[in-house]
C-alpha cells in the first residue's frame, strides 16, 4: 500500500516537473525576441481587425460560389449545348452526338470525360476549387472533333491561379475579358469621382453655410432640374452635340467615340456622368454640413472668434467627411459594374457591359464568373468603407470586443 | 452690405482700465426676436454696469433672459434675433454697433471668452483636444506651431489634467464630464481674455465635480486677473463664487448689489422667494416653498411690474406702472414699488432673516469666496 | 365496391393532374403533331416540293439547260404558291442615295459568294466623289467590260484565270482612272451593326454574314469575282476540267507559287500548299464539326455526302485530291456540274493549314488570333461591340493592289442609333460612306430630294450623292417554324401553353393556313421606310434572283419562273422579280382571308383543332428598333385583319443584339420570321431551290 502511494507521488512529481519544463518552454518560445517581433502585428488590433474582415469576406464568397453553381445545376442541361445539332448528330451516330453533348457539359463540371453523371457538390466543389488561389491548370479545348482528349499543353489548357470561367459567346476567359475592359472602365471612374467632387464639395459648402440663402436657392432649382433629366436622352443628346465636328463644339474634335488614340474623346461621356452625379453628392455635402453646422461645438468655436471660413473648413468640413468617404471606395469600384449606356453609346470597351449582355445572351460562365467577381468587389467595399471610416473618425475604434 | 467692414476698429487695450473700474457698461439693453412673424421682447432696457476684477453671478429662472444677455456682449444671438435698443460700452467701443461674425473676431475669445453648458457637446468630437487649444493661440496671439503647443501643455497643466504632453493628443470622447469641461476652461483661458463668460458651466456635471470647477475658476481668476460673468439659476452656487448678485425676470434686472446684499438684506419679493425655495436652506421638516404660477408671455407689452401677477406682495399700481429702480444702498438696487416711501410695510418672510443664520450653520459661514462675511 | 370507385378515381385525377395540369411539360413539336421523328415530319412538309426540285436537279446534262431550267421553275412556283412554305418579299435591289469618298466600281461584284464583302479593293479618297467623277469613272467601267480573258488551255491544258478587268496600281498616293485623278487615304473607316459571334471566325463552320464579312478579308479561296462579276483566280492562276477513269467529271487548279500563311500579328506560319484544301473538306464533311456549309460540299464533290454520312470513315474515298507536290487541287464532281468554279467562292473551299487546325483545335476560329491569314487584311484587334481594326497583310500574294493599309470599324448599335447616326458619322469624318436614309428627314431633304424636292433615290439632288443599283443579291423570305424547340419571351406576361404550341403546330402544319401568308403579307407598307416614294423597288417575290442565270438563247431563269406563274395564276406579264406596274402582284386579303378560313374549316373538319383553339397565337420576332416598328405593324396589319378570330400574332421583342441573333438564328425563337434570306452562292438556280430541300442548307429555320 505505501509503495503504491510512493509509486503514485513519484509519478505525480513527475508529471509535475514535465507539466512545468513544458510550460517554462512554451513562455520562452513566446517571448524570444524574433517570435515576438513576428507575433507583434498580430497583437495590433486594426490588423487583427482586418484579418478577420478578409477571412470571413472569403467564407461568404465560397459560399456564394457554392450557392450559385448549385443554382447553375439545378437549370435543365439543354441550356448548355446546341440541342438541334445534337438532335442532328444523334441522328447521324449516337456516340458523336453524347462526345458533343459531354464535352459541353463538361466545362460545367456536370459530366467527366466519358460522361458519368457527376453529383452537385462535385460541381460546388470544383467552382470553389476554380476561384481559390492556388495555381491549377484547366482543359477548356479539344484537339478536333470532339472525341479527343482535352488538347494537351499550352494551347488547350488554362493556367493560373483564380480561374473565373470562360464566357460561351465570346470565347474568352472572364479573368481576360475583365483585366482587358478593366483599365478603361477604372480610368473613366476615377476621373468621373475626382470631379464630381471636385465640383460638389465647395457648391455643397457654399450652399450649406447660408441655408435659404440665394445661392441655395439657386443649387436647389439646379438639383431639380438635373434630377428631372432622363440619363439616356441626355447622353445621346450630349453626344451628337458634342461629337459633330461640324457642329458648335467642332474645334475640339471630341467625335462620336471613344479613340484609344484620342484621349480627348473621353471628355463627353465623362462630362455626361459627371453632370449627373452632382446634385447626388452636394445634396449629402450639404446636408452632412447643415447637421454639423448647428451643433455645440460650431458655437463654441465662433465663441472662440474663429472666422466664418476657418469654422467651414477645418470643423465642419471635416467631420462631414466622415459620413461621406465611407462611400468613396463603393463608387470607385462601382466601375466594373460601370455604365451600360456610357459604354454603349460611345463604344467604349469597358467592363459596363460584360453582366447584361451576358444575361440577355444566357452565357452562363460568364454570369457565374461575375457574380463571383461583383461580389468580392462589393465586399471589398464595405471593407474598405470601414477602414476608412476608421482612420477618419477617431471615435470609432476596432476593439476587441467589436 | 454697405457698412464697411468693423473688423479693424480700433479697441481700447485692457490696461487702460484700471481694478476697480467699470469694464462693461449696459445701457437701456432691448433684444427682441422675431418669432413666426411676431415679435418677442426678450430683454426689455437692462442697464449694468461690470466692474473690472469681480465676479458678477446673473441669476434668475429659465427663460428671463440670462443667456440672451451675456450672448449680446459676444454677438452670439441666434439668427432671428436683435438688438432694438440700447448701448453697451466696452473698451472704448459700442459693441451693439458689430454685426457679422467678421466683426466680432477681435473681441470673441480674445478679448471676452465664453464658457458654455454642456461640455459633452462643446468640444469638436474628430479633433484632438491640442489642436482645438492650439488654433485659438495661434489665431490670437500668432504664435507658432512649437509654441503654441507649449503654451497648450502650459495650460491644460493650469487646468489641472495631469500628464499634460500626452493629453496634447488625446481625443475629447476619450475625458469625461469634468475633464472636459476644464479643456473648455483651457481654451477660453488660451488667450488671456479680460472677460470669462460662465453660462452655467456646473449644471450639467455631479456635485463633486462642480465644486472642482468652481475652485478651478477661483483660482484662475485670482492669477490671471479676468472679469467673470457668472450666470446660473443655482443660488448655492452663487454663495460660492460670486461678489456680486444681479437678479433677473422676466428680461430684466429686478435687483441688484454684493453677495450679502442680496442674501442677509433682499429687498424685492421676487428674491426673497428665491431664496426661500433654495432646498440648502431649507430645515428638516418645514414645508418648502415654492413660487406659484409661471412668468409671462414676452410676446406681449408687459403693463405694470412684470412679477405682479405672482407677487403675493404686490401693490395695486404694481399692475399698472413700472417701478424704477430703488436705491437701497450704493451697492444695493431694486425694482418694486415697495420701496417707494409711500408704500406701506411689508413683512419679509420669516425665513430670509434667518438666512444669514442658516447659512452660518449650513456653510459655516463660508460664503463670497471664502471672506468671512 | 365502394372504396374500389374510390381509388380509382383518386388515381384518375392523379393521372390528369400530372398530365394535363403541368404547364411546364416539355412540348416537343413533332412528337406532339404524331410524327415518329423529326426526319418523318421534314419528309411530311417538305417531300412534295422535294420530288419536284430532285426531277430539276437530276438533269445535269448541259444540252438540257433548258429543260433544266423549266423543271426548276415548277418546283420554284410549287414552293411558294402551291406549298406555301417560303414568303419571298423583299431584294436588296433598287437605287440607294449613296455618298461616298470611296471610289466606285473598283471593287469585285457578284450577287453570289463571299465576294461582296471583300474589302481588297477599295480605294478611299479625300473627298466625296461627284456626280461629273462617278460618270466619268462609269464610263471606263463600262468601257472595260467587253475585255474578255484569254480561254485558250495551254500545252498542258491549263486555262488561265487572269484577270482582264485588273485595276491600275497606285502611283505614290494617287489613283487614276477613267481620266480622273484621286488623291488616296490608306485608311478606311466603317461601321458595323452585327458583332462576330459563336465560333467566330471559324469558316468552315460557319454561315452567318456577320461573320463571313470577316474572314473573307482574311482568308481567300481558290478564285474570286472581279469588278465585272466574271470569275477570275485568287490562290489559284489556272484551271483544268478533264475526266477521270470512270467518266466522272474532274475539275483541277493550280496554285500560285510563294503562297504563304501568317497568323494575325504578320508572322510567317508556312506555305500553302493544295494540301490545305483537302485539310479543310475533311474538316468540312466531319460531321461532329457542325458545319453549316456541309450541303455546298456534298452536293457536288463524290464520295462527300457517303463520308458526311458516316457510311464510309475513309477519306480517299472522297473526290478531293492534292497532287503531291502540293501545287494541284483536284476535284471530283457527283454529276456534270458546269458552274463548279462558281461554287468555290463559298466558305467550305476556302483552305486551311493542318498545323493551324492541330494548334487550335476545337478553338480554331473562336477569336481573332486563333486563325491563319493568307487573305488581304489581318485582323489586329477586336473589341466587342466596340472596335475592329484590320491591317494590310504584306504577305498577300496581289498586295499591289489592296490599297489601304488599315480598315477601321466602329460598333454602331440599333438599339440607340437614329437614322440620321451615318449621315452625323460621315459628316464628321468617323465613316467613310453612307446612304441616305429615308426616315432621316434632314438627310433626305440635303442630299436626294433637293430644294426643289425633285430628286429620286435614282437621281439625288446633291452633286456629291449618287444614286447606286445594287446588285440585289439576296432574297428576303418569311418562312415557318414546324418544330419549334425554344419558347422565350421577355414579356413576362404572355405564356403559351401546351395546347396552345400545339394549335399553332397543326395549324402551321396547313397548307392553306401558310398561303394565307403568302398573299396577306402587305410588304410593300414595310417598304416605304426605305423609300416613301418608290416603294415597290424594293418588292421580290420570287426566290431565285434575276440576273443570276440565263439559259443559251440569253433567256433569264427568272423569266420561266414567271412563265409558270402567269400559266398557273390565269394571268398575263406579272414579273415576280421586277417592276410591276407599280404595285404588289401577290399581295391579296381576300385570298388571304379566304385561305384563312378554308385552314380552318380543314382543320376543325378534320378534328385536329376546336374552334376553342382559334385564334391561334403566331410569334414574330419584332424588331428592336423603334422607328421601324410602326412599318413593321403597317405590313402584317392586312394580315391580321384578314385572320381576325383565327391569328393571334405576338410580337415578341428581343431587348439587344445579341438577343435578336440568337432568337433569330440560332434557338430559332418564333413561329414565323422574316428577317431572313438566302444569296445565292453560286450561277445556277439550284443554290436558291436547294435551301428548302429535305436536308437542305436552310431547313434549319423551319426547325428540321
Amino acid at each position: 500500500m505505501e509503495e503504491n502511494l510512493q509509486k503514485e507521488n513519484n509519478f505525480l512529481s513527475k508529471c509535475k516537473s514535465i507539466a512545468s519544463k513544458i510550460s517554462e518552454g512554451w513562455h520562452n518560445f513566446w517571448n524570444k525576441p524574433k517570435v515576438k517581433k513576428i507575433v507583434k502585428p498580430f497583437k495590433n488590433q486594426t490588423f487583427v481587425y482586418i484579418v478577420k474582415r478578409v477571412l470571413s469576406s472569403c467564407f461568404t464568397l465560397i459560399l456564394l460560389v457554392a450557392l450559385v453553381a448549385l443554382l447553375i445545376r439545378l437549370l435543365p442541361e439543354t441550356k448548355f449545348y446546341d440541342v438541334k445539332h445534337y438532335r442532328t448528330l444523334c441522328g447521324k451516330d449516337e456516340l458523336m452526338g453524347e462526345r458533343y453533348r459531354w464535352s459541353s457539359l463538361y466545362q460545367y463540371g456536370f459530366v467527366d470525360f466519358e460522361g458519368n453523371e457527376r453529383s452537385v457538390f462535385y460541381s460546388m466543389f470544383q467552382q470553389i476549387y476554380y476561384i481559390l488561389p492556388i495555381p491549377k491548370s484547366i482543359e477548356y479545348a479539344w484537339a478536333d472533333a470532339y472525341c479527343k482528349v482535352p488538347l494537351e499543353g499550352a494551347a488547350g489548357t488554362w493556367t493560373g491561379l483564380i480561374y473565373l470561367g470562360r464566357s460561351v459567346q465570346r470565347k474568352e476567359f472572364i479573368t481576360d475579358m475583365l483585366v482587358s475592359g478593366m483599365g478603361i472602365s477604372m480610368k473613366v471612374s476615377l476621373i468621373t469621382v475626382f470631379f464630381t467632387y471636385l465640383i460638389s464639395v465647395p457648391f455643397g459648402i457654399a450652399m450649406a453655410k447660408k441655408p435659404g440663402g440665394i445661392v441655395d436657392k439657386i443649387g436647389n432649382i439646379f438639383i431639380v432640374l438635373n434630377y428631372a433629366i432622363p440619363a439616356l436622352v441626355f447622353y445621346l443628346i450630349m453626344n451628337r452635340v458634342l461629337g459633330d465636328s461640324n457642329g458648335v463644339f467642332g474645334e475640339l474634335d471630341f467625335g462620336f467615340f471613344y479613340d484609344a488614340e484620342k484621349p480627348w474623346s473621353l471628355f463627353p461621356p465623362i462630362f455626361c456622368v459627371v453632370f449627373l452625379s452632382i446634385p447626388g453628392v452636394i445634396i449629402w455635402i450639404r446636408r452632412f454640413m447643415i447637421d454639423e453646422l448647428s451643433s455645440d461645438y460650431v458655437k463654441f468655436a465662433r465663441s472662440k472668434g474663429l472666422s466664418e471660413n476657418r469654422i467651414m473648413y477645418t470643423h465642419v468640413l471635416r467631420n462631414a467627411c466622415v459620413p461621406l468617404v465611407r462611400n468613396i471606395p463603393g463608387t470607385l469600384l462601382g466601375a466594373f459594374v460601370g455604365s451600360y449606356y456610357i459604354e454603349t453609346i460611345w463604344t467604349i470597351p469597358g467592363t459596363g457591359r460584360l453582366l447584361t449582355n451576358a444575361l440577355q445572351t444566357f452565357d452562363i460562365p460568364t454570369i457565374q464568373g461575375l457574380t463571383v467577381v461583383y461580389a468580392a468587389i462589393s465586399m471589398l467595399s464595405f471593407l474598405l468603407g470601414d477602414i476608412v471610416t476608421v482612420f477618419f473618425d477617431p471615435r470609432i475604434k476596432i476593439t476587441s470586443s467589436n | 452690405m454697405a457698412e464697411k467692414s468693423l473688423k479693424n476698429i480700433k479697441l481700447n487695450s485692457p490696461a487702460t482700465v484700471n481694478e476697480g473700474e467699470v469694464i462693461v457698461s449696459v445701457k437701456d439693453l432691448e433684444v427682441q426676436f422675431s418669432v413666426r412673424n411676431r415679435i418677442l421682447t426678450a430683454i426689455r432696457k437692462v442697464s449694468l454696469d461690470i466692474y473690472k476684477g469681480e465676479t458678477i453671478a446673473i441669476v434668475g429662472e429659465s427663460g428671463s433672459g440670462k443667456s440672451v444677455f451675456t450672448k449680446t456682449l459676444t454677438g452670439m444671438l441666434e439668427e432671428n434675433g436683435h438688438i432694438s435698443g440700447g448701448s453697451i460700452e466696452y473698451a472704448g467701443v459700442d459693441l451693439t454697433q458689430f454685426h457679422t461674425n467678421d466683426d466680432w473676431c477681435h473681441i470673441r475669445g480674445k478679448r471676452i471668452a465664453t464658457i458654455f453648458q454642456d461640455p459633452m457637446t462643446s468640444l469638436n468630437p474628430l479633433r484632438r483636444i491640442g489642436s482645438q487649444i492650439t488654433e485659438v493661440v495661434r489665431l490670437h496671439r500668432g504664435l507658432s506651431k512649437e509654441e503654441a503647443k507649449k503654451e497648450a501643455i502650459n495650460l491644460l497643466k493650469r487646468v489641472g489634467i495631469s500628464d499634460a504632453e500626452r493629453r496634447f493628443y488625446d481625443y475629447p470622447f476619450q475625458y469625461s464630464g469634468g475633464m472636459r469641461q476644464r479643456v473648455v476652461i483651457a481654451i477660453a483661458l488660451a488667450c488671456a481674455p479680460d472677460i470669462l463668460i460662465c453660462d452655467e458651466p456646473t449644471t450639467a456635471l455631479d456635485v463633486t465635480i462642480q465644486a472642482q470647477i468652481l475652485d478651478l475658476i477661483k483660482e484662475l481668476k485670482k492669477e490671471y486677473g479676468f472679469t467673470v460673468i457668472f450666470i446660473t439659476h443655482d443660488l448655492g452656487v452663487v454663495a460660492e463664487v460670486a461678489d456680486r448678485v444681479a437678479v433677473m425676470y422676466a428680461g430684466q434686472i429686478v435687483e441688484y448689489g454684493t453677495v450679502e446684499d442680496v442674501y442677509y438684506d433682499p429687498a424685492h419679493p421676487y428674491t426673497w422667494a428665491l431664496l426661500s425655495s433654495l432646498p440648502q436652506l431649507g430645515e428638516k421638516g418645514e414645508t418648502l416653498y415654492s413660487i406659484t404660477g409661471t412668468p409671462p408671455s414676452l410676446f406681449n407689452v408687459v403693463k405694470g411690474d412684470a412679477f405682479a401677477p405672482r407677487n403675493p406682495f404686490a401693490l395695486e399700481i404694481d399692475f399698472v406702472k413700472e417701478p424704477p429702480m430703488f436705491k437701497v444702498s450704493d451697492t444695493h438696487y431694486a425694482k418694486t414699488w415697495l420701496l417707494d416711501p409711500r408704500a406701506p410695510k411689508v413683512e419679509r418672510p420669516a425665513v430670509i432673516g434667518e438666512i444669514s443664520a442658516r447659512v452660518e450653520r449650513i456653510y459655516g459661514g463660508v460664503i463670497n469666496n471664502g471672506k468671512k462675511g | 365496391m365502394k372504396s374500389k370507385k374510390l381509388v380509382l378515381l383518386m388515381a384518375a385525377l392523379l393521372v390528369s393532374a400530372v398530365g394535363c395540369g403541368n404547364p411546364d411539360r416539355e412540348y416537343i413539336a413533332y412528337e406532339a403533331a404524331g410524327f415518329e421523328s423529326v426526319q418523318k415530319m421534314e419528309e411530311a412538309v417538305l417531300g412534295a416540293y422535294d420530288a419536284k426540285y430532285q426531277a430539276a436537279a437530276s438533269i445535269t446534262d448541259a444540252t438540257k439547260i433548258k429543260e433544266r431550267y423549266q423543271k426548276f421553275a415548277d418546283a420554284e412556283y410549287s414552293l411558294i404558291y402551291e406549298e406555301g412554305i417560303i414568303v419571298p418579299w423583299y431584294t436588296a435591289s433598287g437605287y440607294s442615295a449613296s455618298v461616298a469618298r470611296t471610289v466606285p466600281w473598283q471593287a469585285g461584284r457578284s450577287s453570289y459568294g463571299l465576294t461582296a464583302d471583300k474589302l481588297k479593293n477599295v480605294v478611299v479618297t479625300n473627298s466625296a466623289i461627284t456626280k461629273a467623277q462617278r460618270e466619268a469613272v462609269t464610263a471606263a467601267y463600262e468601257a472595260g467590260k467587253s475585255a474578255t480573258p484569254d480561254t485558250t488551255p495551254d500545252k498542258d491544258g491549263w486555262i488561265s484565270l487572269a484577270n482582264a478587268g485588273e485595276n491600275p496600281a497606285l502611283v505614290g498616293n494617287k489613283y487614276t482612272v477613267g481620266g480622273q485623278e484621286f488623291e488616296i487615304k490608306n485608311e478606311f473607316k466603317m461601321a458595323y451593326s452585327s458583332e462576330i459571334a459563336n465560333d467566330c471566325l471559324n469558316y468552315l463552320k460557319n454561315t452567318w454574314t456577320y461573320n463571313s464579312a470577316h474572314y473573307t478579308n482574311m482568308v481567300d479561296g481558290l478564285v474570286e469575282n472581279n469588278k465585272y462579276g466574271a470569275i477570275v483566280g485568287a490562290l489559284a492562276e489556272s484551271y483544268k476540267i478533264s475526266r477521270d477513269s470512270d467518266g466522272n467529271q474532274v475539275w483541277s487548279f493550280k496554285l500560285r507559287d510563294g503562297l504563304k500563311w501568317v497568323d494575325n500579328a504578320g508572322n510567317e506560319k508556312g506555305d500553302l500548299t493544295a494540301k490545305d484544301f483537302v485539310n479543310s473538306a475533311k474538316y468540312v464533311l466531319d460531321a461532329v464539326n457542325a458545319s453549316g456549309t456541309a450541303n455546298l460540299v456534298t452536293g457536288f464533290v463524290k464520295g462527300a455526302e457517303a463520308y458526311y454520312k458516316g457510311e464510309t470513315t475513309d477519306f480517299s474515298t472522297v473526290g478531293v485530291k492534292a497532287s503531291d507536290d502540293g501545287k494541284v487541287i483536284s476535284y471530283t464532281m457527283v454529276q456534270d456540274c458546269p458552274y463548279f468554279n462558281t461554287v468555290l467562292t463559298y466558305s467550305p473551299y476556302l483552305p486551311v493549314h493542318e498545323d493551324c487546325l492541330k494548334e487550335f483545335g476545337t478553338e480554331f476560329g473562336a477569336t481573332v488570333d486563333k486563325i491563319w491569314v493568307c487573305g488581304a487584311f489581318r485582323v489586329t484587334k477586336h473589341e466587342n461591340s466596340s472596335t475592329i481594326v484590320y491591317e494590310k497583310n504584306q504577305s498577300y500574294w496581289d498586295k499591289e493592289h489592296v490599297y489601304v493599309d488599315k480598315v477601321t470599324q466602329k460598333f454602331y448599335s440599333s438599339a440607340v442609333a437614329t437614322p440620321e447616326t451615318t449621315r452625323l458619322w460621315y459628316a464628321s469624318g468617323e465613316i467613310d460612306s453612307f446612304s441616305v436614309s429615308a426616315q432621316d428627314e434632314a438627310g433626305w431633304k440635303e442630299y436626294v430630294a433637293g430644294a426643289d424636292g425633285k430628286g429620286t433615290q435614282k437621281n439625288p439632288a446633291h452633286n456629291e450623292c449618287n444614286g447606286i443599283l445594287s446588285v440585289g443579291d439576296a432574297t428576303y423570305i418569311g418562312y415557318f417554324n414546324f418544330n419549334r424547340m425554344t419558347y422565350e419571351y421577355n414579356n413576362k406576361d404572355y405564356i403559351k401553353s401546351y395546347d396552345d404550341k400545339y394549335a399553332t403546330t397543326m395549324a402551321l402544319l396547313n397548307k392553306n393556313f401558310r398561303l394565307a401568308f403568302v398573299h396577306g403579307i402587305e410588304v410593300e407598307e414595310y417598304f416605304k421606310r426605305l423609300s416613301p416614294t418608290e416603294p415597290y423597288n424594293y418588292i421580290m417575290r420570287g426566290y431565285t434572283n434575276r440576273e443570276l442565270v440565263k439559259d443559251e438563247a440569253g433567256k433569264d431563269y427568272a423569266d420561266y419562273v414567271d412563265d409558270v406563274y402567269n400559266q398557273k395564276q390565269g394571268t398575263t406579264g406579272v414579273t415576280l422579280t421586277g417592276i410591276n406596274a407599280l404595285k404588289d402582284p401577290v399581295f391579296d386579303a381576300a385570298k388571304a382571308k379566304s385561305y384563312f378560313e378554308a385552314a380552318k374549316a380543314e382543320l376543325i373538319a378534320a378534328g385536329t383543332l376546336k374552334e376553342k383553339d382559334f385564334p391561334i397565337k403566331i410569334d414574330i420576332i419584332g424588331t428592336m428598333s423603334v422607328s421601324v416598328q410602326a412599318y413593321e405593324k403597317a405590313m402584317y396589319a392586312e394580315l391580321e385583319e384578314a385572320g381576325k378570330g383565327i391569328i393571334e400574332l405576338q410580337y415578341n421583342i428581343p431587348t439587344s443584339d445579341d438577343q435578336d441573333q440568337d432568337w433569330g438564328s440560332i434557338s430559332a425563337n418564333y413561329d414565323f420570321s422574316m428577317w431572313s434570306g438566302w444569296g445565292p452562292d453560286y450561277a445556277d438556280p439550284n443554290t436558291f431551290l436547294h435551301t428548302m430541300a429535305i436536308d437542305g442548307d436552310m431547313v434549319e429555320m423551319l426547325g428540321f
